[in-house]
């Protein structure tokens, strides 16, 4: 039998959206098959009614020609059906072996000895190349290891069927490459593996074959041999999108914010050190690392949300290193803070009152001491409507919004202040690759009216696209900057972990 | 939008009363009780008569303050569980200004009373909100332990700088506050005064704040993602340290009115159970200031009609109490059945359409 997994007629719909329609789609034994979409194009549900996370509306699921249902995880696993979440789900505190067996009935022995699986596992490791200290804690590891973990723990399983849910989100260029290899020799071994993602250029390099969604619908199914990087672009939004203007500009700039010799401490530790660079007028810096090397600190000190424990930041010649958040707002500071769920908006309150953040207290919103709503509703419609937001009305609750929609609301509301500096945290991720492009070429409409943008992004070709200068760093500290022209993929990488 | 919303809120009080009547009816039934005898002498000890209607609607007004109490602190993401201290507070600092200065008109000796009430009341949830927001220690714990150390506090009080040797000393009570200073009673013979116009404008001016002042905007923002607000420059211990001192303020002025308008003088403990009615009225309401009248008024039904049911029902007033305990319980529950068959129903049409 050469189809290893078949979907008939899959639907599923949560509220009045359908995340699901009618989906056909089958799935070759020993394939790489990719199911690429936007964020929200009903991806993750298809993969989670296939591991038996969600139960289909309706529909049929075969493996190996056989009619099955999956009415769980365990039912998928018993299967050989497994998957290896964009969370992980690993316990910190035990070790690597641990958390492998962990959950697996004893077989005959009275104690339960995770040593006496070692052997089964060594073996599993040698095979597919997954090398992993087994006695180190979870917690003492890097991602793309705990990654290898969670892929070591279903294939010990007994998966054959492996569903990886965007697993290169978190992992540098480097760590990306070492999980392809993985993915390869699986292959080899007789396995399949989904692949789940929408990084066009990884796509392009792993598949086999490539699934499109689009607003729940199966838009295609593709060869990869077929077609370019640009053709399953078009699948995946439905229109061309072109690529970004940036234009580089030489000679010295004035200078807008300076940061000299910054440390800063989190809980205790010291988080960031010897932190000094520049940011000029009309500029796009951006900052790169390994998400956890300082960069949230660093933000944070820069927006005022956090203290300094040494140097200084000057804004315009200012010296604002005590000053506090709203004051640095009122000088022109803006942040679009990394996570627009639970730092960015107030998401049980309507778009109408989460856009007035931050003008509320300021003439035109406040008058005479109290708000002035139909001020209010003026500037929202007008932020929504240039923003191109999708929404029923002013007053809905954006917590009923999508991914890119609440981040629009986030990038229209700071960016509506008309900010000397913007300071972008991730604020592209988790966001549909329309939208996406739309809040990149915001930033770059800021540089050109002669703002400038720290970018703080584990996204590396975000960086590239958009930065004129890239700071990387490691271990809390400035490990190097380059110029826009001569960064690569490659340097990057080096430098993301220290290596320069 | 806003109107879905304020049905939705509706629906779900409608719910809870229904399911607590329900409960109540069955437990009846078990017990071999007259229902229908025992839920119409209820309705007839709430709304009957003029003077049983008075008596009702009499009790909303603590209900109603230390509703407010409640869903004030709440707006700003602060538990306070500490109304009833906070109430006890605000009416003894009342009950002592009218004896301190007894020879003052009465007129400004209520107004002062009001204020040295909302002053105690305000002082009394601050303590447990600068403690929370300085050094983090649970709001919900502190507010209820100051609960207990307001009934000492009063009770010392009372018994010894405003002891007044004698029957009315001993009982625990302090000396009656003088003549003028009360409030105008609106049915002849009840205790209903201008307390509940007093309450009804409070909930009016807090509606008011919530929705047209700056602060309470930042509140509500701040209740909802204190991060989000911290991060688009809102002052956000500021804004909880207000909201409870409104909190505090409006159950230490409740306190002030039930002294001023009903009782003329401090007992211990003179309403034991307010503060915790309040929390329910509150919880019913669903965070929507204009519904707590509403809701007040029903509890204080329940609470009203519960002697005559008791008297010519022939069931125990607990009962009430097992009401009420139902209430609690499915207004804490958060996925009501008629709110997923709405959504159920909105996907069908939209799969016609």
């Amino acid at each position: 039998m050469d189809e290893i997994i078949k979907l008939e007629n899959i639907e599923k719909h949560f509220g009045s959206v359908y995340a699901n329609k009618d989906i056909n789609l089958t799935i070759k034994r020993g394939d790489v098959h990719s199911i690429v979409g936007e964020n929200g194009a009903g991806k993750s549900t298809l993969m989670n009614i296939l591991y038996g996370m969600i139960r289909p509306d309706s529909g049929s699921i075969y493996y190996d020609g056989e009619k099955i249902e999956i009415k769980s995880p365990h039912d998928a696993i018993a299967r050989g059906i497994g998957m290896v979440h964009q969370h992980f789900m690993l316990v910190p505190s035990f070790t690597v072996m641990e958390n492998i067996v962990l959950g697996l009935p004893p077989r005959g022995e009275k104690i339960w000895r995770p040593e006496n699986f070692r052997p089964e596992i060594t073996k599993i490791m040698e095979d597919f190349g997954l090398e992993v200290d087994l006695n180190a804690k979870i917690q003492d590891i890097s991602v793309g290891i705990k990654q290898r973990v969670e892929i070591l723990k279903i294939l010990y399983r007994g998966a054959k069927v492996i569903i990886l849910d965007e697993p290169t989100a978190i992992l540098t260029p480097q760590e990306t490459q070492e999980l392809f290899s993985t993915i390869r020799l699986l292959i080899k071994n007789d396995h399949t593996v989904i692949f789940i993602s929408h990084k066009l250029k990884e796509v392009m390099e792993i598949s086999d074959k490539i699934s499109a969604l689009r607003d729940g619908v199966l838009v295609n199914t593709v060869n990869r041999d077929d077609v370019t990087a640009k053709d399953v672009a078009y699948m995946m939004i439905g229109r061309e999108l072109e690529p970004l203007q940036k234009t580089l500009e030489d000679g010295e700039k004035e200078v807008s914010l300076k940061i000299t010799d910054l440390k800063a401490a989190n809980d205790g530790h010291v988080a960031i050190e010897d932190i000094s660079f520049c940011l000029h007028k009309g500029e796009v810096v951006g900052v790169a690392g390994v998400e956890g090397n300082g960069q949230s600190t660093l933000v944070d000190a820069i927006v005022g949300a956090q203290g300094t424990g040494g140097g200084t930041i000057v804004f315009e010649g200012e010296d604002i290193t005590g000053c506090s958040i709203a004051e640095r707002m009122q000088k022109g500071i803006a942040h679009i803070p990394e996570d627009r769920m639970t730092e960015g908006l107030a998401l049980p309150l309507s778009a109408e009152k989460n856009l007035i953040l931050g003008i509320h207290n300021k003439e035109p919103i406040k008058r005479r001491g109290r708000l002035n709503w139909k001020e209010a509703e003026k500037i929202s419609e007008e932020l929504i409507k240039s923003y191109s937001v999708k929404i029923k009305s002013r007053k809905e609750a954006v917590a009923n919004l999508s991914g890119g929609n609440m981040q629009k609301i986030v990038v229209a509301r700071e960016l509506n202040r008309e900010p000397k500096i913007v300071v972008a945290c991730q604020p592209t991720r988790g966001v549909d690759i329309g939208s996406s492009k739309y809040i990149r070429e915001c930033l770059l409409d800021v540089k050109k009216k002669g703002g400038s943008v720290l970018l703080v992004s584990a996204d590396l070709d975000e960086i590239l696209e958009l930065s004129d200068r890239i700071v990387v760093m490691y271990d809390g500290k400035i490990s190097g900057v380059l110029d826009a022209r001569e960064a690569t993929e490659e340097r990057l990488g080096e430098l993301m972990f220290g290596r320069g | 939008m806003k109107k879905q919303k304020m049905i939705s809120t509706i629906m779900i009080a409608v719910f809870v009363i229904v399911c607590a009547l329900g409960i109540s009816i069955i437990m009846l039934l078990i017990a071999h009780k007259d229902v229908v005898l025992a839920f119409s002498k209820l309705a007839q000890g709430a709304v009957g008569n003029k003077m049983n209607f008075a008596r009702t609607v009499r009790m909303m007004a603590p209900l109603i303050m230390l509703a407010l109490t409640f869903s004030v602190a709440l707006r700003g993401q602060m538990f306070n569980a500490g109304g009833q201290g906070q109430f006890y507070l605000g009416a003894v600092c009342a009950t002592a200004v009218s004896l301190l200065f007894p020879n003052l008109p009465g007129w400004l000796l209520i107004i002062l009373g009001i204020i040295a009430g909302m002053a105690g009341g305000m002082l009394w949830a601050l303590i447990p909100a600068v403690l929370k927001v300085r050094f983090r220690c649970s709001e919900v714990v502190t507010t209820l332990m100051f609960n207990y150390i307001a009934v000492y506090f009063t009770e010392f009080l009372v018994r010894v700088p405003f002891y007044v040797p004698g029957a009315v000393g001993e009982s625990g009570s302090t000396a009656n506050i003088p003549e003028g200073v009360s409030l105008t009673t609106l049915v002849k013979g009840s205790e209903l005064t201008t307390e509940i116009i007093f309450a009804l404008v409070v909930t009016a001016i807090v509606w008011y704040w919530s929705r047209w002042m700056v602060s309470g905007y930042e509140t509500e923002v701040v209740g909802v993602n204190a991060v989000a607000a911290r991060y688009t420059g809102v002052n956000v211990k500021n804004r909880q340290l207000l909201a409870m001192a409104i909190s505090g303020a409006i159950a230490g002025a409740g306190g002030a009115l039930e002294i001023i308008g009903v009782f003329h003088r401090f007992v211990i403990d003179f309403a034991p159970s307010v503060g915790f009615d309040g929390i329910v009225v509150s919880l019913m309401a669903g965070n929507s200031f204009p519904l707590i009248p509403v809701t007040a008024f029903f509890l204080s039904c329940l609470q009203s009609g519960a002697k005559t049911m008791e008297m010519f029902g022939k069931v125990p007033r607990s009962l009430v109490d097992v009401m009420i305990g139902v209430i609690i319980v499915v207004v804490t529950v958060k996925r009501l059945p008629f709110v997923v068959k709405g959504t159920k129903r909105a996907v069908k049409e939209n799969k016609e359409s």
